[in-house]
């Protein structure tokens, strides 16, 4: 299992996607947080860009989708009861009356977001900015206040195998 | 003999005439390029929407209990378009050959949220071939991102 650095991630800091998948995935339209993650993490399981965009080298290729990178976390739950000992993992976003921590399922809707946790510290693909941020989690739970709708919550997931 | 050489020959000859018509126009039915239209994709869809989500590789992750067909996607997809927000459903067609070499449309339905990157996208590929117009099962895929 991958564990990352701050160091290496802040190496990303300020990346466009352009910068990070060999893919060549690089449509700024579309939504690079699980991109991002999977290309960091190595994910190469489900849906992922080399499927998507036919270009670039097979074994580069990442995941492209949260669901799918939600449903291989170990432990998941809300951010506030994270486990003392899981000082690094992901970090999700999404409405939380349609997460049920306990069954570990989701009813998929367009707004869902991830990034990195390393302590107090998350790196994100911030689509707006078209780049790599770094936050905090009071940050990254505003995520989606510029929509308007009110319930989004932060939900930790420890790293898949 | 003659005579009848003679009548076989002309019989022949419109049998053949009939033939090549028929054939002919078939044929020149089946080379007609016709790119299909978003309603005719549409129908595509909703005729297939009993096909299970688990049955396609790029689908299983949408699959949940509740959600277990096309259908059940596309009624949640669908469903967002109720909120408020400026939602685009894009429908584009490309041709391409398969090994017989005859003319498919790679069609890709995309629903998504018009400037707004933050969001993930939705939609479904398929091919139909430009002969038959019907959709292929096994070219259904998720194509959705983020």
């Amino acid at each position: 299992m991958r564990m990352p650095t701050a160091l290496e991630l802040d190496g990303y800091l300020n990346k466009n996607i352009k910068e990070i998948c060999p893919c060549e995935l690089w449509d700024n339209g579309l939504s690079h947080c699980a991109h991002f993650v999977s290309h960091v993490m190595n994910y190469q399981f489900g849906y992922t860009c080399f499927q998507m965009s036919g270009k670039g080298e097979k074994d580069k290729t990442a995941c492209v989708r949260v669901v799918e990178i939600f449903q291989h976390t170990r432990r998941f739950g809300k951010w506030a009861d994270r486990p003392k000992d899981l000082k690094t993992g992901l970090i999700f976003i999404t409405l939380g009356k349609l997460v049920d921590v306990k069954k570990k399922t989701y009813t998929g809707i367009p707004q869902n977001h991830i990034g990195i946790f390393i302590g107090d510290d998350i790196w994100q693909y911030r689509n707006r900015s078209k780049h790599v941020v770094k936050q905090t989690p009071t940050v990254f739970s505003q995520h989606y206040d510029y929509t308007g709708k009110k319930g989004f919550e932060i939900f930790y997931g420890e790293f898949p195998l | 003999m003659r005579k009848y050489v003679f009548r076989l020959t002309i019989l022949g000859m419109i049998l053949l005439s009939i033939v090549s018509t028929t054939f002919g126009q078939k044929k020149k039915i089946q080379s007609k390029v016709v790119e299909p239209t978003a309603k005719e994709a549409f129908k595509q869809i909703f005729a297939n929407g009993n096909l299970q989500l688990n049955s396609f590789q790029s689908c299983k992750s949408y699959a949940t209990t509740e959600q277990k067909t096309i259908s059940d996607y596309l009624a949640n997809v669908l469903s967002f378009q109720t909120e408020p927000g400026k939602f685009r459903v894009d429908f584009t067609f490309t041709e391409e050959k398969n090994k017989r070499n005859e003319l498919v449309w790679v069609c890709d339905l995309v629903f998504r949220t018009v400037d707004e990157p933050e969001t993930s996208t939705d939609g479904f590929r398929f091919k139909m071939l430009n002969s038959d117009r019907k959709l292929i099962r096994q070219s259904v895929m998720c194509v959705g991102v983020g």
